[in-house]
């Protein structure tokens, strides 16, 4: 199913350790630094629990003694203390950072590289703008999980347990009843759990509507303005608004609960601790310093829980972007190199197509039993009307979809079993649509063979006939031509990209339309340095123009995915086929024309 | 300061909302106040004097202010959430119109992942900084000047000592101010960098893959990456060595407390319950203090924000509607271009152009790549201003429509196809959404793309994928006349539609094209004689200017550019042939007429 604006991408998979553990995985290379920050973490949190401790000894001993000289000690001390705990903090802080982000750099790098290796119709069913959002913005939502969140839960845990500790160390009775609030806490977590993640997975969706949306809006901008379609495109943009909204504020709803809730229950705790203290002051004869360092120590025991919680939050929110981002991770690159996949070297060019039967949808037969061979430095004119199936035959020369049934074989070899790199460094393809990159008209040729040398790139411009229009430009083979080659007409960019495909120089080259939209006067130089160009290459060219198709050696016409006649322009033209038709109707056109 | 005010602007409608979430955040704040007076009575009062039997009200009391403080917490969070998503709707609605509204001319020099990012990742800085941010701002202030107050009014002596250590706390947030901002600044220039990166190399994948080219665009995504990362830490490093700080002399304070606190209670008969109160405050303190370092962080974020995306609010577009409207809805389609020069860069595109569009005529372009012909076409429909000269429609300068009534007139089918990712139904009834079934279908005929249309799975429900990956050229373009035929345009222009459908199709289109186009002005812009050799007028453009002028018959006669291109594309086809005497029977034909 293809994807579009308004498809709620679904994710299956569900929240399980397996996928913290991938994200964790992620972490590993730094765990030295992440024990040292939890080392430096945990000293600044113990220095931070004296503080409590000292009040109570102030308030139970010196104060009522009148003893000033200890509370002068205690303090320069507690103020050494807190010296060194600002040191640990600040390298805490900001080693957990560079752990945090360096994980996140490697795991942008991962999924960048692996959508590198999908293919094409990954690229065809989902939105430029749905991919987007999982490389950049899904990641970005892992940040604070990454730079913060471990090393927090560790101190927090432990911080929580030290805290108790002391709490029982001081007086195990009155620990025992105040820690009654604890399973009020676990029933408010068990309460919003699954509603908290469901309502963030949903916003994740909503999010990546719009940003598909915007990028769609964005990039087809011209066809939208000349169909004046701006008020009904704000109209739907306003929809895809609303759900976002919507889905955003269902969140909001439970998550504000969250944090109150636990303020709430540590009242509750302070609450129980002066009620029973109140008995144990009257019977046991506790001190009240005892009681007031427990309300204190009771805070601090709450903090970690509110942080736990929070990094609770944080991990839901998380999660909903980290399923996204390893769907696409363990989204199969369908073309892959097999594991026994040589090299492809020393190519003679020859090509050879065996009981190839191909569908894109698996519904729709595309290409049905068809065979050729094609002998090295042949040229083949590929013919036919739109949507026979000309340009699949190219898609799986070059290997960009793999046949259903049947091989591809280049010097007998099965492609299958070739490696990509060395596939494609072989096969130079002038596609169809002519796509310019932003940067300048020299890195856009480069862009075939970036080690090439100025001269180079002047060579094959000067070949294809694009060198005098880049000349003219104001900075030359320097003018920026922005992006998708705005700067450019259609024609300019296909001679751009033809430059492009010759600079590296294939042993077997294919041009889809590569010229459709070049102007006559252009197209029979250019038809005459392709004699050139064409010579000891292997070569397929798809056309409508007789022009283009002249040269070839040899002509394959194909109808409806069969190839219904093959042969020289002679042979076909005496058959009287399908060849003679299309061949007669251009004459007439061209008499009538004339 | 001027972006606060349209920020306020943008407030306003949700003024009263606003004003109910600050009465409940002091309300928040006040029970936040009281709740440590009560926590000093039950230490001083019934803790220390022994006097057990007031312990039943005061915690009922605590219990019924700590409910309180619940639900107003609550509250204020979810009304502060909810007014900074609607701002933030209006924003990015107005943005995203905006946008949509610019020429072609900011299109040409802007990003497709930087635009992104200003309707996006900025809008959600300023969502940030509006939500938590204004009301942290306000909450911290008031915390801060009532807290002090209680403790001024608890004892005076030991609020003066606290005094002399909590101004640090202010310089310390301010120095971090400093150093942050333009640290922002350049991790949001790289987060444009990594998008647009990103953008580039999806939407141009396939060349990528076809140059195998991978390993390159990874080191170059890296690169961006790794900058990001970098300035990132970057700005770690800055908050790593202020925000621990400000925890530090947090602690002085409570030293302080303890220190000059003990004195007090030892020398001049202070309580212990005061003592513990002035701890809560401290800790009170705390909340708003730090706050305060993140809301830094953030305002320091928006404000970067806030300067782009008002920024391009605030961009007029180039092209605008007249003040005063021509009053005519439906065209005639009379078009003409007086004197017409233009300049995209430096050197002119169109040099002295005149012509003359009639209804019921055919006018054709032809010429070099680069010769000027797309730009005839927008400048037409306005997507670029003349520079010199003047375009008439009905005796009217195209500048003194109103766009929509103007480009409603104007049937485009462009030489770069853009299909949306919706159904071909959505993508062909694109101009009017609200075509029948049987319209669109009509259109698709017309088009010659019904056939292949119901040759796909699911008809005209089929979903395309962007850019129309899945059609051949010759689909797309023929998907894109049928959108321009439904939008029934009284002047209907193909700029080069047909180069990648073959000559029958293209015939056959042409054929439907002329019975259902008989009173409409039609352009086209074609390299093929076939195309271009019925129209009324050909042009030849050379170098921007028209070189030659006249129907097909005129031209031959002329000898020049145009009769140079029929024999090339003629001789094309006779060398098939590979006969001399037939080519020579041919050309000598042509040489008569």
């Amino acid at each position: 199913m293809r994807n579009t604006y308004q498809t709620d991408e679904a994710v299956t998979a569900a929240l399980n350790t397996s996928q913290l553990k991938r994200l964790a995985k992620y972490l590993r290379p730094y765990m030295k630094y992440i024990i040292l920050t939890i080392t430096l973490m945990f000293t600044a949190t113990m220095i931070e629990l004296i503080g409590p401790y000292f009040i109570q000894i102030a308030i139970d001993e010196y104060v009522p003694n009148g003893n000033f000289r200890g509370i002068l000690i205690m303090s320069i001390v507690y103020v050494i203390a807190i010296g060194i705990g600002y040191i640990t903090t600040r390298y805490k802080i900001a080693i957990a950072n560079r752990v945090g982000q360096l994980a996140l750099l490697d795991l942008r790098r991962d999924v960048f590289n692996h959508t590198q290796t999908l293919s094409y119709n990954y690229f065809g069913n989902n939105p430029a703008g749905k991919i987007m959002t999982r490389i950049v913005n899904d990641i970005n939502s892992l940040n604070r999980l990454f730079t913060n969140g471990i090393v927090n839960v560790i101190t927090e845990m432990s911080m929580l347990v030290v805290a108790a500790v002391l709490m029982f160390a001081i007086h195990p009775q009155l620990a025992a009843v105040t820690l009654t609030t604890v399973p009020l806490f676990m029933v408010l977590i068990f309460l919003t759990r699954n509603a908290i993640r469901r309502e963030w997975r949903q916003v994740r969706r909503k999010l990546s509507n719009l940003n598909a949306y915007i990028h769609e809006n964005i990039a087809g901008i011209r066809v939208i303005q000349a169909y004046v379609r701006q008020n009904e495109n704000i109209r739907i943009f306003r929809g895809v608004l609303d759900d976002v909204f919507t889905s955003w504020m269902r969140a909001i709803r439970i998550n504000s609960a969250f944090h109150p809730s636990i303020e709430l229950i540590s009242t509750i705790g302070n609450i129980i601790i002066f009620w029973y203290g109140a008995r144990l002051l009257q019977i046991d004869g506790v001190k009240i310093g005892v009681l007031i360092s427990f309300t204190i120590y009771l805070r601090r025991f709450w903090h970690p829980v509110i942080m736990l919680s929070n990094f609770y939050n944080q991990l839901l929110v998380a999660m909903a972007s980290s399923e996204r981002i390893f769907e696409l991770l363990d989204t199969k690159a369908e073309i892959v190199n097999e594991p026994e996949a040589r090299s492809l070297t020393n190519v003679k060019g020859k090509v050879e197509f065996k009981n190839i039967n191909f569908s894109y949808d698996g519904k729709k037969q595309v290409l049905k039993d068809i065979n050729f061979t094609v002998k090295p430095g042949e040229t083949i004119a590929i013919v036919g009307p739109t949507g026979s199936g000309k340009t699949t035959i190219i898609n799986l020369l070059a290997r960009f979809y793999d046949p259903n049934e049947g091989q591809v074989l280049i010097d007998n070899q099965d492609i299958k079993y070739v490696t990509l790199e060395s596939l494609r460094e072989n096969i130079g393809i002038m596609l169809q649509d002519p796509f310019i990159f932003s940067g300048t008209i020299m890195d856009n040729i480069r862009y075939s063979k970036p080690g090439a040398t100025e001269e180079e790139v002047r060579d094959v411009a000067k070949a294809v006939y694009a060198h005098d229009f880049i000349t003219k430009m104001e900075n030359g083979y320097y003018t920026d031509v922005q992006e998708r080659g705005s700067r450019l007409s259609v024609g300019q960019r296909q001679l751009v990209c033809f430059a492009r495909t010759l600079l590296a120089n294939p042993k077997i080259l294919i041009l889809d339309e590569a010229t459709a939209s070049v102007d006559t006067n252009t197209e029979v130089l250019l038809q005459k340095a392709i004699d050139r160009i064409l010579q000891n290459r292997t070569s397929f060219v798809i056309a409508h123009r007789l022009s283009t198709i002249r040269n070839a050696d040899r002509i394959m016409v194909i109808d409806n995915g069969e190839i219904v006649e093959i042969g020289t322009h002679e042979q076909l033209i005496a058959k009287k086929g399908l060849y003679h038709d299309l061949y007669n109707v251009q004459y007439k056109y061209l008499v009538e024309a004339v | 300061m001027h972006y606060f005010k349209k920020l306020f602007e943008y407030s306003r409608p949700y003024l009263p909302l606003n004003v109910l979430g600050l009465v409940i955040a002091l309300g928040s704040i006040g029970t936040g106040v009281v709740l440590p007076i009560v926590t000093r009575t039950i230490v001083d009062d019934v803790l220390q004097a022994q006097q057990f039997d007031k312990l039943g009200p005061l915690i009922t009391l605590l219990l019924v202010l700590a409910f309180l403080r619940l639900i107003l917490i609550y509250s204020r969070l979810y009304i502060y959430e909810y007014t900074s998503q609607r701002v933030v709707y209006d924003i990015r609605r107005d943005l995203f119109a905006k946008i949509q509204s610019q020429s072609f001319k900011f299109f040409d020099k802007q990003r497709t992942g930087l635009l992104m990012n200003r309707i996006v990742g900025d809008l959600n800085s300023i969502q940030h900084v509006l939500n938590s941010g204004l009301v942290q701002l306000f909450e911290s202030i008031v915390t801060l000047i009532v807290t002090f107050s209680m403790m001024f009014y608890l004892n005076i002596p030991l609020t003066i000592a606290l005094c002399f250590v909590l101004p640090f706390l202010y310089i310390n947030t301010r120095s971090m101010s400093k150093y942050l901002r333009p640290t922002f600044r350049s991790i949001r220039e790289s987060f444009e960098n990594l998008t647009s990166t990103v953008q580039e190399n999806i939407t141009g994948i396939q060349v990528v893959k076809s140059f195998g080219r991978e390993e390159t665009e990874i080191e170059q995504f890296t690169e961006v990456a790794q900058e990001y990362t970098d300035r990132h830490i970057k700005a770690a490093d800055i908050r790593a060595k202020y925000v621990p700080f400000g925890r530090f002399i947090n602690g002085v304070g409570l030293t302080v407390i303890i220190f000059v606190g003990g004195y007090l209670i030892i020398n001049h008969g202070m309580t212990v319950g005061t003592l513990v109160a002035f701890n809560a405050y401290l800790l009170q303190l705390n909340g708003p203090i730090n706050s305060l370092n993140g809301l830094v962080n953030q305002v320091e974020n928006a404000i970067a924000s806030m300067e782009k995306v008002f920024e391009l609010l605030d961009e007029e577009p180039a092209i605008k509607d007249p003040e005063i409207p021509a009053t005519i809805q439906k065209f005639n389609g009379h078009v003409k271009f007086n004197n017409v020069w233009f300049t995209y860069e430096k050197e002119p595109v169109l040099r002295n152009i005149n012509l003359e569009l009639r209804p019921g005529t055919v006018t054709a372009i032809m010429g070099d790549t680069g010769s000027g012909k797309s730009t005839i076409i927008n400048l037409l429909a306005r997507f670029y201003d003349v520079d010199q000269g003047e375009i008439t429609i009905d005796g009217v300068n195209v500048k003194d429509y109103k766009l929509d009534a103007l480009r409603k007139n104007i049937g485009i089918i462009m030489q770069d196809t853009f299909l949306f990712s919706d159904t071909i139904a959505n993508n062909i009834a694109f101009a009017n959404p609200n075509a029948t079934m049987d319209e669109i279908e009509h259109a698709a005929k017309i088009a010659d793309a019904h056939d292949f249309i119901m040759a796909t799975p699911d008809k005209y429900e089929t979903v395309i994928g962007e850019r129309g990956i899945g059609l051949s050229g010759g689909q797309r373009q023929r998907i894109s006349i049928a959108r321009a035929i439904l939008s029934d345009p009284q002047i209907l222009v193909l700029d080069d539609a047909t180069s990648s459908v073959d000559m029958e199709t293209e015939h056959a289109i042409q054929q439907t094209l002329k019975e259902i186009m008989p009173g409409r002005t039609t352009l086209i812009v074609a390299h093929r004689i076939s195309t271009v050799k019925d129209a009324d007028e050909i042009i030849f453009l050379e170098n921007g200017a028209i070189v030659e002028r006249g129907t097909h018959q005129e031209l031959m006669k002329l000898r020049g550019r145009y009769y140079k291109t029929v024999l090339q594309q003629y001789r094309d086809y006779y060398s098939y042939f590979d006969n001399d005497q037939e080519q020579k029977t041919a050309q000598g034909g042509l040489m008569e007429q």
